[in-house]
Order: structure tokens, then sequence, then C-alpha cells
């Protein structure tokens, strides 16, 4: 059986902008910003939750989809889930088409050390909260 | 998943004491200052045992109604609170501990509590269902040094955050009703334009924290009229070193002043915005107005939000969002005059 995923569990969320994605993961105080290509994985799988076949099927191509889905599961965004596969919407077909099969998934961690930090003891204490102790 | 249920409990027995005490009204709130607030339509009611403390609130807000007049009718209220006194609980060692794991924050949106644990003994807790907060100090001294520029900022934040409204970290400068949001980190120039802008004729609802209401328009309105600006700054902007503006030096070593300190008729009650800008500091000699792309211009607005108030990030994600795609959006490349920098954005205002 074609395997299907969901995202990670709590505390992750994500926004659309135009045709790219950022996703934020509260439990590690990181966001991500995802190309054209790795939006549509993301709205493929998440979204809509096709699977990995029918993403392949749909015009995905194999390698990109699955070096991506790995990247995300070791982010800890997407894991394999156990809902039964929908299929892929047409417009997510038509889309595809025009994208550049090139899946980048950009890490910002500038949020993480603040989100992350024990408010007491790794506050800088002159310039104060919300200002990590070096990072004032 | 809470593991610790204790923590829970001690919540619930910290905002349990202010409801009591609301219902009461007895002695044991009797010497208490009280002060209630509006904003938009929102009542506010905060009662505190700090002397000073409610001339401190009303120095740093905006003043919407604000009156020492007790109505039934506020629709989030806040005490102060001295830990271990009035009949307050203290609060244990291991609580603190709790609250120091952030992951806690996270498990906690699952409840209808909010929390905030700061240096050097303040806790801020809040119940989603009955608008009540309290402000825990361990002592009379405990409050964090930057409170005052900002006070009850997180309180306002998890009462008035919806899909269509919330408090953004980000600057304002208008033009005759019409004004934009400057987002971006520390150092990027937003507070220093808004100065810069104020001094030179425009308006303004605010330079670090606004509020934002998202319908068929995004309007921005006055929280705070606290203004901060380093002393090269001032300098830059042609602010005389014997200006009232710089008689008062804050804990960062900033000059503080407020909106009303310019003059005028600041703050304006509200903005219509027209545009989200990302100033940068560029050396050039003109400012100019680039289109940027909504996901870059998000990414300027939502993290030092997110970062500085705890507890309905996701809902401040997705609001943040929400106004960065209805919105026109620009990196703003300022110029090196603040006259000029002024005279771009009443330009691109009035265009």
């Amino acid at each position: 059986m074609s395997k299907v995923y969901s995202v990670a569990g709590a505390g992750i969320y994500s926004e659309k902008f135009g045709d790219d994605l950022v996703v934020l993961n509260l439990n590690t105080g990181q966001y991500y910003g995802f190309n054209v290509y790795a939006g549509l994985i993301w709205k493929g799988l998440i979204d809509h939750q096709a699977s990995l076949d029918g993403l392949c099927d749909a015009g995905f191509s194999r390698e990109a989809l699955t070096g991506c889905i790995a990247r995300l599961e070791q982010l800890g965004l997407v894991c394999p889930a156990g809902h039964p596969a929908k299929a892929v919407p047409s417009e997510l077909r038509d889309t595809l088409a025009a994208a550049e099969p090139n899946p980048v998934v950009e890490l910002y961690d500038d949020l993480a050390s603040v989100i992350l930090a024990d408010p007491i003891h790794d506050v800088d204490s002159q310039a104060g909260w919300p200002n990590v102790n070096g990072k004032a | 998943m809470i593991g610790d249920t204790r923590i829970l409990r001690l919540f619930e027995s910290i905002l349990d004491r202010h409801q009591q005490i609301l219902r009461s009204r007895t002695s044991a709130d009797s010497g208490h200052e009280l002060v209630e607030f509006s904003l938009g339509s929102q009542r506010f009611s905060c009662r505190t045992p700090l002397a000073g403390y409610r001339r401190s609130i009303l120095n740093a807000l905006v003043n919407h109604g604000a009156s020492v007049q007790q109505s039934p009718t506020a629709d989030c209220h806040i005490a102060i609170a001295i830990a271990g006194e009035d009949g307050w609980p203290d609060l244990p060692d291991w609580a603190e501990q709790c609250m120091r794991d952030p992951g806690l924050h996270l498990a906690m949106e699952a409840t209808p509590y909010r929390y905030l644990q700061q240096p050097p003994g303040c806790w801020q807790f809040f119940d989603q269902r009955s608008r009540c907060g309290v402000q825990l100090l361990r002592s009379a001294t405990s409050l964090p040094p930057w409170d005052g520029g900002a006070p009850l900022r997180n309180f306002l934040h998890w009462h008035l955050i919806s899909n269509v409204c919330g408090l953004l970290h980000a600057g304002t400068l208008g033009h005759a009703g019409q004004g934009i949001l400057l987002a971006g980190p520390g150092g990027s120039g937003k507070s220093g334009t808004v100065l810069a802008g104020l001094l030179h004729g425009l308006q303004s609802v605010g330079d670090d924290y606004v509020l934002v209401r998202l319908d068929q328009d995004v309007t921005a309105y006055p929280l705070f009229q606290t203004l901060k600006q380093d002393p090269g700054g001032c300098e830059r902007l042609g602010i005389p070193a014997d200006s009232a503006l710089r008689r008062t030096l804050n804990w960062q070593g900033k000059h503080q002043f407020t909106l009303a300190d310019l003059g005028g008729d600041q703050p304006v009650d509200q903005l219509r915005i027209r545009a989200l800008c990302l100033p940068r500091i560029s050396g050039t000699i003109t400012t100019r107005f680039l289109p940027v792309n909504g996901k870059d211009a998000f990414l300027a607005l939502a993290p030092s939000g997110l970062a500085q108030m705890p507890g309905d990030r996701g809902i401040l994600f997705s609001f943040c969002a929400a106004v960065a795609r209805s919105l026109p959006t620009y990196r703003l490349e300022l110029g090196s005059d603040p006259a000029e920098i002024s005279t771009s954005i009443r330009a691109f205002l009035q265009a």
C-alpha cells in the first residue's frame, strides 16, 4: 500500500503566499520557507491527503518527492499516517505542470532560541526579554 | 498533554482567587487602585496594590476613555498581586521549574490557560473562559524593567487575538488617515523611521506594538504611546541634546518619551493601512519603495511578535499571514535624510 502522511503533531502551522509556503513548528521554534515545488508537495501530501504513489501518478518526480518527504520527516514536520489516500485534485496537476521539480525547504531558526529559551536563566539581564544571552 | 497536573491546579487556584475577589469585592482589595480603559469596543479593568502602577499604565497606554470608575461590564479583568499577600498563593519552586520548560506553552494551548514567566519574579496568567488575568509578583519590586513601556501587553494579546484582530509588532506612519505598517527585526530602522516621520509632520498610531483589525480594510489603532530612541538615533534625527524628549533614559539607555510629547494630534485614532513595508537602512540618497513578495513580508512581520508574545502563537501566525496577504508589500529602502524619507512616504500615500 502506498504511503500517506500527516503533520507530525500539534503546533505545526502552515500559511500560503502565492506559490510559496511558510511552515512554523512551535515544538522546535523553527520555521521553513518552501519554494513552489516543495509547497505543491505539502499541498498534495498534507492538505489533499494524497499518497506518495498518487502524487507520482499525478506527475510529481518520484526522486524529488521522496527526497523532500525524507527531509520533512527529518525536520519533524510530517510522519507516516494511516488514513486512506485521497485523489489528487486536477488543479494541483495543472499547477504542477508549470513547476520545476526542485523542492527547496529553507530553515529559519532565528526564532527558535527565543521560543525555546528558559525565561529566567537564558535571558540577557541587560537587554531583557526576549533577548537571549549572547544574542542581544 | 500536561504531564504534571499540579501546574493546572495552580493556575486554577490563582485565577479562582481573582474570581473570588471580583465576586465579593471585599476588604481584600480595599486600598487597591483601579484603572479602566477601552481599546475599540473592549473594556479592560486592572486592579493593583502597587503605588504608582495605575499612573504607569495610564502613562504608557494611549488614553481610550481611561477612568478609575469601577464598571461591572469590563470585558477583561486583570489583577496585579503580590504572592503570599491578600490571600494570593505563593508560587512554589516546582512551578517555576515547570514553567521554564518551553514545551509547556504549547501544551497549555489545549487548555484555557495562557502564561508568561519573566525575571526577576513576575508571572502572568490568563483564563480564556473568564477573560481574567493575574500578574503575580514575587514582591512589589519584581516588575521587569521593560514593563513600563508596554504594561499588560500580553493580557491585551491574549484577550484580543482572533482571526481578524490582534497585536502586531510593527511601527506605523501615516498621512491624512492613510498609513503604512513598518515591520522587521530590531535594528532594521522601524523606530527611527517612525520618529523621523513624526518629526516631519506624519501621523502614527505607534512605533512598536499596534492593534490591527482586518475586515474589508486593514486598520491600525494605537495601544501604547511610548517611543524609544538611542542617543545616536536622536543625534541622526537632529533632536538637540537639551530637548525635552531626551530628558529620560530608560533601562536600556534609550531616551523614552511619548507620542503626546511630540505635540500635535499624535497619536491619531486610527490609520487605514495601505501597505506593509520592510524598512532597510540603504545609505542611498533617496527613499525607494521596491515590491517584495508576501512571504518575505510575512517573515519580517511575524517572528518578533511570535517570540515576544507566548500563547496563541498559532492564531497570531495565521493573523500575521492574513495581514501580509491583504496588503501590497514593499522593501522600503531608506534614504539618509529624515525629511526626504518623510516626504517620500507622504508622496507614496498620496499616490
